[in-house]
């Protein structure tokens, strides 16, 4: 069976164990069809580089799994129909990668050191995605 | 690279300004950098081309988020276009925009994972 990746996007407003529970859902369908988790990987709310039907942040899930080509079918089929997922993207990999994916490494890097900097720019960034909080109203 | 653009810019301002001007100051032309620039994702230590790795891919888009071209990255044909692949994925999982500064939204995320971790 081949390998694949797939990311999704979810709905900014889902709470973290909506999030956790559609992971699930997504990960039964693989199994049904046949196919094995290798590894799911939560990059958490980020924000969006633009805005998808009015979101400006999402939660990131990356799956890695070996599952026949039905499976995949199914899993973006059962995506569509969902309107949590806001998008998803599957590619066939030739091997899978072995630990952490960039971005999580990228975003542990920071943790450390990313005070010193951007130190003063930090306030502007943080002040815009509060705003648009306030803008899309509910909660 | 930045400032291999920059270089680019000038050359071509100074191409302008010597035709009108009647090339009074060609001798001060700067000439293009010697030798062909190494490809960054050749060899044994090169980063993986990884749609994921968006602090890598943002190092070869323009403020503007463009792709830079092969001829000013030095990056290999076969590489550049696996590059491109990347960048195009990034930006349709909305890791980074498809128009303005794409090193900005690189660290704007990096700034929300970190608030949120």
């Amino acid at each position: 069976m081949p390998l694949y990746e797939t990311v999704i996007i979810a709905r900014q407003d889902l709470a973290t164990a909506q999030v956790d529970e559609l992971g699930e859902q997504l990960q039964n369908i693989i199994k049904e069809q046949g196919g094995k988790t290798a590894k799911v990987e939560s990059w958490g709310l980020r924000n969006l580089a633009y805005k998808i039907n009015k979101n400006r942040k999402g939660h990131y899930v990356l799956f890695n799994f070996d599952a026949p080509a039905t499976a995949i079918h199914e899993l973006e089929r059962t995506m569509r129909i969902n309107e949590d997922v806001l998008r998803y993207l599957t590619i066939k990999l030739d091997a899978f990668e072995e630990g952490q994916s960039a971005i999580l490494r990228q975003a542990n890097d920071d943790e450390g050191g990313y005070g010193d900097r951007f130190g003063g720019g930090d306030r502007g960034y943080r002040a815009r995605p509060r705003r648009d909080n306030s803008d899309t109203g509910e909660e | 690279m930045a400032f291999a653009q920059k270089k680019f810019d000038r050359k071509d301002r100074d191409d302008r300004s010597s035709s009108s001007e009647g090339g009074e100051e060609q001798a001060a032309r700067p000439r293009r950098p010697r030798g062909r620039k190494r490809c960054p994702f050749t060899g044994p230590n090169a980063p993986k081309i990884d749609y994921k790795d968006i602090r890598t891919l943002a190092r070869y888009l323009s403020e503007r988020g463009k792709i830079m071209p092969a001829r000013l990255s030095g990056i290999s044909a076969k590489n550049q276009r696996k590059l491109a692949i990347a960048i195009k994925r990034a930006r349709f999982l909305a890791l980074m925009p498809y128009v303005g500064d794409a090193r900005r939204a690189v660290n704007q995320n990096v700034q929300t994972t970190t608030t949120a971790a």
